[in-house]
């Protein structure tokens, strides 16, 4: 059970996040992180990475896979949200 | 000393028929060891696969033997623009059109066959756009002097 209430969280991301427009209208206050990725499950190495955007989960009401997501005047389209069950979401996201 | 005939095909390939202009490749390398980036891609490494005499018990005469060189060619791409097969099959495309426009290949060989047609990763969906390879085979047939494959 989740010990910290929604401001908490909220103040949490204000301090350390960025604000990210979902299907241009929705903006929410969440992390980015870009981190390198390796494709090396097949028969060439390729570079890659794995853009994620850490949320509130009650930030995203109404937003599903495809929509859009501008984090840092990139354009993404969401692929995945991976509700972690204590109140944050991690929205997986492709260029 | 000039090299096997293999090399000689497999460099020809790289250098002269399968080049990034053909392709659409941005790079075009043999066993390349690096891995590739964003601005290496799509890429196309061009690698020998086997290289096996025709005949079933040696050369059929003193003075040639005939062979039959495998080839792969990889393609490595990401998009998440087009389906992964369709922009990959765009470069199968010209480089099919490329192999087979001179099966002597400037009179390296005296036949080319195209092979099988693979892909993996196709539905690969981590990362910042999917990436997939595939992976297209050709077979060469050649003739060297018996007592000397480069020539």
């Amino acid at each position: 059970m989740p010990v910290e209430s929604t401001a908490d969280r909220l103040a949490m991301l204000s301090d350390f996040g960025e604000v990210a427009l979902i299907n241009g209208v929705t903006s929410v206050t969440g992390i980015f992180d870009d981190k390198f990725l390796m494709v090396d499950d097949i028969s060439m190495n390729i570079v890659s990475s794995e853009p994620q955007f850490h949320c509130r989960t009650s930030d995203l009401t109404g937003i599903t896979n495809g929509m859009t997501c501008v984090v840092n005047s990139t354009n993404y389209v969401i692929t995945t949200l991976e509700d972690d069950g204590t109140g944050f979401t991690v929205v997986t996201l492709h260029k | 000393m000039s090299a096997l005939r293999a090399e000689q095909i497999l460099a020809y390939l790289a250098g002269t028929v399968l080049t990034p202009t053909v392709t659409g490749c941005a790079t075009v390398n043999r066993n390349y060891p690096y891995t590739l980036a964003d601005a290496d891609l799509p890429g196309l490494y061009i690698n020998q696969v086997s290289d096996k005499p025709i005949g079933d018990k040696g050369p059929d005469n003193l003075v040639f033997q005939d062979w039959t060189l495998s080839v792969e060619c990889l393609i490595g791409a990401k998009s998440s623009t087009l389906p992964l097969d369709t922009a990959l099959n765009v470069i199968r495309l010209a480089i099919h059109k490329a192999v087979m426009a001179d099966i002597t290949l400037g009179g390296l060989t005296y036949n080319a066959y195209p092979g099988e047609v693979t892909i993996e990763g196709k539905d690969n969906a981590v990362g910042e756009q999917p990436a997939a390879v595939m992976k297209v085979l050709f077979d060469f047939d050649y003739r060297t002097h018996i007592t000397d494959p480069s020539a």
